[in-house]
């Protein structure tokens, strides 16, 4: 494997009492498409809201083609060209499809107009060359698509701004099979086109179709790192219920106190 | 209601009836503009009725008259409805900014409006920081800001403002003055400028588009890149600044600064765009609705005063028309 364009190496958060990651390394590679997985409040969310500036991590650091970065906001993850695909898919209805794509980067002609026909134009651009094609019109409101349909804008909308690294919360959660086939087909072609791809999901079948490696997280520990083609979903299965913690809960605690 | 002519409904007391309500209400949902436009042909059509004389250059002209500031004040509510916001200190903004073009008029109308607009600017951008910035609630930040004004202003009509009073010949023109043979207020001209600014900036800047997406789904628009805060910022600013050029107005048409001067246009100014379509919930309304709205509830005043119905029973009005559509609008966002 390549050099991971994207490393996070022993990050942690916590929320009060809670331990939400502990000492949690994690990577992806250009080309690659890694599931990360993990039962509910295993840490999923809490590792990707803090690659995306939402909750900086606590401690740990996070590596970006490299280089040590420092992330605060959404911002700053954009700006390194890592885009994150929301699970509520983080569209306003209200707007049409270029709109969305663009939101909070409109691009502007003489200072204060929308250059409305560029985007427009670049909006299909992206949105062909990901041969998204259920589209009937880019100009139409967000509030009238359906969920596949709002996964591919949002898809476009992430990897539009020459974006590096693409991180997809829950894709196929709210859809049916044919668009959840859509949208795994999607996945597979950003990889392809060298981006990395970090994909979160519950559904064990749509990972083992669509990942080349497999990270899980247990209690807000890395328990392990798979090959997709080297496991099976029953050994993802058992380290997601069963893995080794490298520390179990409480007893941290109790060593600070002996 | 007979049950075995329509069996295939089994809820409703007239299905008929029913889907002829759903039908014009989805009609008024899509092309709300020719809806008001009809209200107001109408409303200018009964009141001519009522009284004959109002069909003239001289009626009609004291509708626009007094249309324009409550359209411009009514600008300024549209912007922040949109990002389901509200200014309801936009009134005592007015009337602070009047009382600074007051205390300034002897000394010019230059100085006077900027007095006035700068007015507007401060106490606008402070409600931006507070909501924008420190998240308190639009409705409570406003509220408060009102109260505080009013305190500060009555304090100073009888120190700082004590004999300010009188408006500066220039801004009388302005507020309450006609070229053109008397036939076009200068408030109109000052309304139908602010307009086109303020129709160009929702539809065609990247400014209004943020303003829809932060109305209507402010997390997805902060995790955009949207920086809300400032949009926030200015959008309370911008209506502080409308809030004090309708002050200027309305101290010119008047003549003179109390402390009651625009406090009745409060209530109008969210009015005219709840008429005109913008939701109170945010990211949905235009501007040109809210022109429409307030075209309406200045024939509806004019109507009013020749009935003989008060001050007090308009404010009744106003306040049940809120209420009523406010009610409609839910119902047929409702059943889209």
């Amino acid at each position: 494997m390549t050099e991971p364009i994207l490393r996070c190496e022993g990050v942690s958060k916590h929320f009060g009492a809670v331990q939400a990651l502990y000492k949690v390394d994690f990577e992806v590679a250009s080309g690659e498409v890694m599931a990360l997985v993990g039962d509910n409040g295993a840490g999923k969310s809490t590792l990707i809201k803090g690659i995306a500036g939402i909750y900086p991590f606590d401690e740990g650091q996070i590596l970006f083609d490299g280089s040590r970065v420092r992330i605060h906001s959404p911002r700053d993850t954009a700006a390194l060209g890592i885009e994150i695909v929301y699970q509520d898919l983080a569209l306003a209805d209200n707007l049409d499809v270029v709109a969305n794509m663009f939101l909070g980067r409109e691009r502007v002609a003489n200072g204060v107009v929308l250059d409305e026909a560029s985007m427009e134009s670049s909006a299909r651009e992206t949105l062909d060359s990901l041969a998204v094609t259920t589209l009937r019109s880019v100009r139409q409101t967000v509030a009238g698509l359906s969920g596949g349909q709002r996964q591919s804008v949002a898809v476009a909308k992430a990897v539009m701004w020459n974006s590096k690294v693409v991180i997809l919360d829950e894709p196929t959660a709210a859809l049916g099979v044919a668009q959840t086939r859509q949208v795994l087909d999607l996945v597979r072609r950003l990889a392809d086109r060298g981006l990395a791809v970090v994909i979160i999901s519950h559904n064990l079948h749509d990972i083992f179709e669509v990942a080349d490696r497999i990270t899980v997280l247990r209690l807000g520990q890395r328990v392990a790192v798979f090959r997709r083609e080297e496991t099976t979903q029953q050994e993802v299965v058992h380290a997601i219920t069963a893995g080794t913690l490298n520390v179990v809960p409480g007893m941290q605690k109790d060593e600070g106190y002996a | 209601m007979s049950v075995d002519a329509t069996p295939a409904l089994d809820a409703g007391p007239d299905p008929e009836q029913q889907t002829a309500l759903r039908r014009s209400g989805r009609y008024l949902a899509t092309h709300p503009h020719w809806v008001l436009v009809f209200v107001l042909i109408v409303l200018i059509l009964i009141t001519g009725m009522i009284e004959p004389n109002y069909l003239s250059v001289s009626g009609l002209r004291n509708s626009a008259l007094f249309a324009a500031p409550i359209g411009i004040l009514a600008a300024g509510q549209t912007i922040l409805m949109l990002t389901a916001g509200i200014d309801l200190s936009i009134a005592m903004i007015a009337t602070g900014a009047a009382y600074f073009a007051a205390n300034q008029s002897p000394n010019g109308p230059v100085l006077a409006i900027v007095g006035a607009l700068v007015v507007g600017i401060v106490a606008g951008a402070l409600n931006g920081v507070g909501v924008g910035v420190f998240q308190v609630n639009p409705l409570i930040m406003t509220l408060a800001m009102s109260g505080i004004l009013l305190g500060l202003f009555t304090e100073w009509a009888q120190t700082i403002f004590a004999g300010s009073t009188r408006m500066n010949d220039f801004i009388r023109t302005l507020g309450g003055g006609s070229f053109f043979g008397g036939r076009i207020p200068w408030a109109v001209v000052v309304w139908a400028t602010l307009s086109l600014l303020v129709v160009y900036l929702l539809r065609r800047s990247g400014f209004g588009r943020n303003l829809y997406a932060l109305g209507d789904n402010t997390v997805a628009s902060r995790l955009s890149g949207v920086r809300s805060w400032q949009v926030l910022l200015a959008a309370y600013t911008i209506a502080g600044v409308f809030g004090a050029i309708a002050g200027i107005l309305l101290g010119g048409r008047v003549g003179a600064v109390d402390l009651q001067l625009a406090g009745v246009f409060l209530l109008p100014s969210v009015a005219a765009a709840v008429i005109g379509g913008t939701s109170i919930f945010g990211g949905v309304g235009t501007y040109t609705g809210t022109i429409l709205g307030a075209l309406i509830l200045a024939v509806l005043n004019s109507m009013l005063n020749f009935l003989g119905v008060g001050t007090a029973v308009q404010q009744m009005l106003y306040g049940s028309i809120i209420i009523g559509l406010s009610w409609l609008y839910t119902r047929i966002a409702a059943t889209q």
